[in-house]
C-alpha cells in the first residue's frame, strides 16, 4: 500500500501511540510527521509482509501478535533469523538503505503493525533533534539485523555467526553528507569500512597535480581491507561520500584484540581481504602497479572518470545512445511525446558525453539510490518491486525537492492546470508532414484551443499531475518503451550504466596491463 | 561506420526476389506472353510495396500516437500484481518450490494472462549466476510488433525486391511508357534509399567526429541563448540611438566582423563608461554567437548532407505509389 496521509488519530490513539517506547521521546513536530502519515497492517497468520529480495522502504513496528524472519540461502535452505514480538519492529535496512530486503517477514499469529513509509523513517531517523529515536533504531539493528547484514558483506563471508558476534560490539555507525571526505589519501589505514547505504568515490591524487578517479563503492561493498592485509598500510587514494552516505566501520585494532592474532577467524578475514584487492585489481593496478605518469597519459579520455564524475555510475538503467548509429532524426524524443497525454518529453538527447560515441541521455536512471526519493518529504516517490522509481501522486505536492536532488536533472513539471501543453496536440490532418501547416489553425483560434488544453492530465494511474514533477515511467503500461522501440537505427538502449563502468574498467585494466608490460618487461606481479 | 543498418536475413528476401527475376527472364523469355507469370510478379511486386510502405505507416502512426500498440496499455495495478507474483515466484525458485524452466516457463505464463498483461508484458528465463537461484526471470516489455530498426530493414530489402519484381514484370515490354515511368520511379526510389541508408551508416561518423566541442543540440540551444540575451542587451542600448546604430552595424557584418567591431568601440569611446561597456559586452556575445551559429551551420550541413536524400526519396515515393495504384486499379477494372 502507498503511503498518503492519514485520518486524525483519536485522542485515545494518540496516548497510545506516545506510549510506545520507540515513540515516546518524539519533538513535536516529528509527532505531527508520524501522526500524518501513520497506517496500520493487520495480518492474519502466515501474511507475507514483506519479501526477500523485495524493494520496500517500509518500516514496520509490532504492536500485536508475532512475526517470524525467514531466509533462504543461495543453496535454496529456508533458514529461520528471528522472531519478533509486540514492541520490536523491522524494515529499517531497506529503509535507510533502499536496499531490497534480506529476508522474508511472516505473521505467525494474527498481527497488527504500525507501519510508516520510508521517506518518513528517514525523516525521524536522520532528524538531529530525536538522537533517542536514532539510538534506538541502530541498538536495535546492532542486536538483531547486523549480524545478518554482515553476512551479506563479502570481506565478513567467511566468518561464522559467532566470529561475528563477537565483532558486533566494535561495529560503529557513521553518516556522512554528500561531499565530506571519509579517507584521505596517504594517511595511515585505521579501519575498515562498510557502505550501508549511498556511495563512496575514490580519487587519486597523481605526482602531476592531477585528480584521478580510481574506484567506486555503493551498498554491501568495503574498503580499507589493506589494514587486514599488511601493518601500516595507507589509503591509497581519497575517499568521498558522493551522496548522503551510511558507513559502518570498525578500527583495525579491533580484529586482533578480538581474534587473536593468527587466529583462524583472523586468517580468514585476511584471505578475504587479500581475494577482495585481487578481485577489484582495476583499482589496485590503478593504485599500486602503474606510475602516476602512465595512470596520468590514460587519464586523459577516461569514461570512468567522466562516469563517477557525473555520478552516472550511480543509476541503476540510462538510456544509451550510441552516437556512431543515431541520425539525429529526432524519432525517440517525438514517440516521448507521443505516449504522454501531457505532452512533455521525458527525454533530452543533449545528456552528457561519456565517451567519443557513446551519449547518456537526460532520462531517469531508476538510480540504485535514488536521490528524488531521499528528498521526497511526503512519500511521493516509491521504488515498486522490479525496481523502478515512481511517483504516486496522490501524495506528491509539486515542491519541488526532487528536482534539485536528481543529480541528473531528469525530472520536468507538466504544465499547471489552464496551461497549454509543452507540445501542442495538433489534429489529425494538422499532423500530415508537409500538408498539415495548411490545416494549422490561424492565431486567433488558437485562444479557444488553449482552453481546451486546461483539461487536467492524467498519469498512467489516472492520478492528476498537473503542476507536479514528472519523469520518464519507462512508457507504464504500455508494451513497448518508445524511445528504445521507434528509434530507426537501434541506437538508442537500456544499459547499467555500472555494467559500462564495468567494462570501461576492464578496458582500462588491458591499457594497464599494456604500459605497465612495456615499461617493465613483463606482467604485474 | 554503422554496419547494423544492413545485417538482416531480410537480406534473403532481396535475394530472393533478384534471382526469381532473373530466374523469370531466362525461362519464360518475354514475359508478357505468360499470363500467370505477368499476374504473379505483379501481386509480388504489389506485396512487396505494401510491406514496405508498412514503416512508414508504423512510424507516423507511432509519431502521432495512433498505433494500435497504444491501445494495449494495461492499467498499472495489473502490472504491479504481475510483477508482485513474479516476484513470488523469484522467491519459489529461489527456495528451490519449483525447479524445473518447462514448470517456470508454464507458471509465468499462468501469471501473465491471469493478469491480462501477456501483450505487455515479456519475461526471460535465464541460468543463475553460480551459488544463486537456479534461474533468474527478466522482464521486460513485450515489443509486440518488432522494433523500427527490424522494420527498417525489412523496409530497405523488400524494396530492393520491390524492383526486381517490377523488371521482371515488366519484361522486354518496358520502353516509354506507363510501365516505363513506373520502373523507372521504382528505380529511383529504390537507389535514393540505398544511398539514403549508406549516408545514414557513415553520417554520424562523420557529425560525432565534428561534434567534440558542442553537439548539435547544444549549440542550437547556445545559440538560442546568446540571441535571447543580445536582443535584451539591444533593448538597453536603444536608449542611446548611436550605441545601438553602431551595434547594429557590428551585427549586419560578414567576414569584416572584427574590423567594424574595433570601429564601433572606438566610435564609442567619447560615450560613459557604462554605456560603453555595453556595447562592448554585445560585441563580444556578438562573437560569440557567430562561433556557435558556424559550428551549428557546419553541423547542420552535415546533417543535411545526410539526409537529403529524403528530399528525393519522400516526393518519389509518393508519386511510384499513386502510380502503382492507378496501375493496379486499371488492370483490374479493364
Ligand atoms: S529522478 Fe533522478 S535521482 Fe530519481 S531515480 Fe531518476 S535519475 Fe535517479
Ligand atoms: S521509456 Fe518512455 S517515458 Fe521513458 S524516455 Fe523513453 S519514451 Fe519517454
Ligand atoms: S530515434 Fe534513434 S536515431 Fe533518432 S535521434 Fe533518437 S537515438 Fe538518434
Amino acid at each position: 500500500m502507498e503511503p498518503s496521509p492519514q485520518p486524525p488519530p483519536t485522542a485515545e490513539e494518540l496516548e497510545l501511540l506516545f506510549q510506545l517506547e520507540l515513540f515516546k521521546d518524539l519533538p513535536k513536530k516529528l509527532r505531527d510527521v508520524l501522526v500524518r502519515f501513520r497506517r496500520y497492517t493487520p495480518g492474519i497468520a502466515g501474511t507475507i509482509f514483506i519479501r526477500q529480495g523485495e524493494y520496500t522502504e517500509d518500516f514496520h513496528y509490532v504492536l500485536a501478535g508475532s512475526v517470524s524472519a525467514f531466509r533462504a540461502n543461495a543453496d535454496g535452505k529456508v533458514e529461520l533469523l528471528e522472531s519478533l514480538g509486540p514492541h520490536e519492529w523491522f524494515g529499517e535496512v531497506s529503509a535507510l538503505s533502499n536496499q531490497p530486503s534480506l529476508a522474508t517477514l511472516k505473521a505467525d499469529v494474527p498481527c497488527t503493525l504500525l507501519t510508516i513509509d520510508g521517506s518518513t523513517f528517514r525523516v525521524l531517523y536522520k532528524d538531529v533533534t530525536n538522537a533517542k529515536f536514532r539510538e534506538r533504531i541502530d541498538k536495535h539493528y546492532r542486536e538483531r539485523a547486523l549480524i545478518a547484514h554482515m553476512r551479506t558483506i563479502p570481506l565478513f563471508r567467511a566468518l561464522s555467526d559467532s566470529d561475528l558476534a563477537r565483532i558486533r560490539p566494535h561495529v560503529h555507525f557513521e553518516t556522512f553528507a554528500k561531499g565530506k571526505v571519509i579517507a584521505e589519501q596517504d594517511a595511515p589505514v585505521s579501519r575498515v569500512y562498510m557502505v550501508r547505504s549511498g556511495a563512496v568515490g575514490c580519487t587519486r591524487r597523481l605526482r602531476d597535480g592531477k585528480q584521478k578517479i580510481v574506484g567506486y563503492h555503493m551498498n554491501n561493498s568495503s574498503f580499507g581491507e589493506r589494514a587486514l592485509e599488511k601493518e601500516l598500510a595507507t589509503w591509497p587514494g581519497t575517499y568521498t561520500a558522493l551522496a548522503p552516505t551510511d558507513v559502518l566501520s570498525i578500527e583495525k585494532d579491533a580484529f586482533g584484540l578480538t581474534f587473536g592474532s593468527g587466529s583462524a577467524a583472523l586468517n580468514a578475514l585476511q584471505q578475504a581481504a587479500l581475494e577482495l584487492l585481487r578481485a577489484d585489481q582495476g583499482q589496485a593496478a590503478a593504485v599500486r602497479g602503474v606510475e602516476d605518469a602512465e595512470l596520468s597519459r590514460i587519464a586523459g579520455d577516461d569514461r570512468i572518470e567522466q562516469m563517477v564524475r557525473r555520478q552516472s555510475v550511480k543509476g541503476g538503467e540510462a538510456l544509451v545512445i550510441d552516437l556512431q548509429r543515431c541520425v539525429r532524426c529526432n524519432m525517440c524524443v517525438e514517440t516521448c511525446v507521443a505516449v504522454h497525454e501531457d505532452r512533455v518529453p521525458r527525454l533530452s538527447k543533449k545528456g552528457s558525453r561519456v565517451s567519443a560515441e557513446l551519449n547518456l541521455a537526460t532520462s531517469c536512471y531508476n538510480c540504485e539510490i535514488p536521490e528524488c526519493m531521499m528528498a521526497c518529504g511526503y512519500g511521493a516517490i516509491r521504488r515498486d518491486v522490479e525496481g523502478v522509481i515512481r511517483f504516486v501522486y496522490d501524495n506528491c505536492v509539486g515542491c519541488a525537492s526532487c528536482v534539485s536532488a536528481c543529480p541528473y536533472g531528469v525530472i520536468r513539471y507538466t504544465p499547471p492546470p489552464g496551461a497549454a501543453p509543452v507540445v501542442p496536440k495538433e489534429s489529425f490532418l494538422e499532423q500530415i508532414p508537409w500538408v498539415g501547416q495548411f490545416f494549422r489553425k490561424a492565431a486567433g483560434a488558437a485562444a479557444s484551443e488553449a482552453e481546451s488544453k486546461s483539461a487536467p492530465v492524467l498519469s498512467a494511474r489516472g492520478e492528476k499531475v498537473n503542476g507536479k514533477s514528472i519523469k520518464c515511467d519507462l512508457c507504464a503500461g504500455l508494451p513497448f518503451e518508445g524511445c528504445v522501440y521507434n528509434c530507426p537505427t537501434a541506437a538508442i538502449s537500456r544499459q547499467n550504466p555500472a555494467a559500462l563502468f564495468e567494462s570501461e574498467s576492464s578496458r582500462a585494466r588491458v591499457v594497464d596491463g599494456a604500459i605497465h608490460d612495456a615499461v617493465h618487461g613483463g606482467p604485474r606481479g | 561506420m554503422n554496419l547494423s543498418l544492413f545485417k538482416s536475413w531480410y537480406s534473403v528476401l532481396a535475394l530472393l526476389g533478384i534471382a526469381a527475376a532473373i530466374a523469370c527472364s531466362l525461362v519464360a523469355g518475354d514475359i508478357a506472353d505468360v499470363r500467370w507469370l505477368r499476374l504473379a510478379t505483379g501481386w509480388l511486386a504489389g506485396s512487396s510495396m505494401a510491406l514496405a510502405l508498412g514503416y512508414v505507416l508504423r512510424k507516423y502512426m507511432h509519431k502521432y500516437g495512433y498505433s494500435p500498440e497504444f491501445k494495449l496499455k494495461v492499467p498499472i495495478a495489473q502490472l504491479e500484481r504481475a510483477e508482485m507474483r513474479l516476484n513470488e515466484l523469484r522467491g519459489k525458485i529461489l527456495t528451490r518450490a519449483v525447479a524445473s524452466r518447462a514448470e517456470i516457463t508454464a507458471e509465468i505464463k499462468r501469471i501473465l494472462s491471469e493478469e491480462r498483461v501477456q501483450r505487455v508484458l515479456a519475461v526471460d528465463v535465464k541460468p543463475g549466476p553460480s551459488g544463486g537461484a537456479a534461474f533468474v526471470l527478466e522482464v521486460n516489455k513485450a515489443f509486440l510488433f518488432g522494433r523500427a530498426a527490424k522494420w527498417l530493414h525489412l523496409h530497405l530489402y523488400i524494396s530492393i525486391a520491390f524492383a526486381a519484381f517490377v523488371l521482371a514484370h515488366g519484361g522486354r515490354s518496358l520502353g516509354l511508357d506507363f510501365g516505363g515511368a513506373l520502373f523507372a520511379l521504382s528505380a529511383l526510389v529504390v537507389v535514393t534509399g540505398v544511398i539514403g541508408i549508406a549516408l545514414w551508416a557513415l553520417g554520424p561518423t562523420w557529425l560525432t567526429r565534428r561534434e567534440r566541442d558542442l553537439s548539435i543540440e547544444e549549440s542550437f540551444v547556445l545559440h538560442q541563448g546568446f540571441q535571447g540575451k543580445l536582443q535584451e542587451l539591444r533593448g538597453t542600448l536603444a536608449a542611446e540611438p548611436e550605441l545601438a546604430a553602431l551595434l547594429d552595424d557590428v551585427m549586419r557584418s560578414g567576414a569584416d566582423a572584427p574590423a567594424r567591431t574595433k570601429a564601433a568601440l572606438q566610435a564609442a569611446s567619447q560615450y560613459p563608461e557604462e554605456r560603453r561597456r555595453m556595447l562592448e559586452d554585445a560585441c563580444v556575445l556578438f562573437g560569440q554567437m557567430r562561433r556557435v551559429e558556424r559550428e551549428f551551420r557546419a553541423l547542420w550541413r552535415i546533417r543535411l548532407t545526410f539526409m537529403a536524400w529524403r528530399a528525393v526519396h519522400i516526393p518519389a515515393a509518393v508519386l511510384l505509389s499513386a502510380a502503382v495504384l492507378v496501375h493496379v486499379v486499371s488492370v483490374l477494372r479493364y
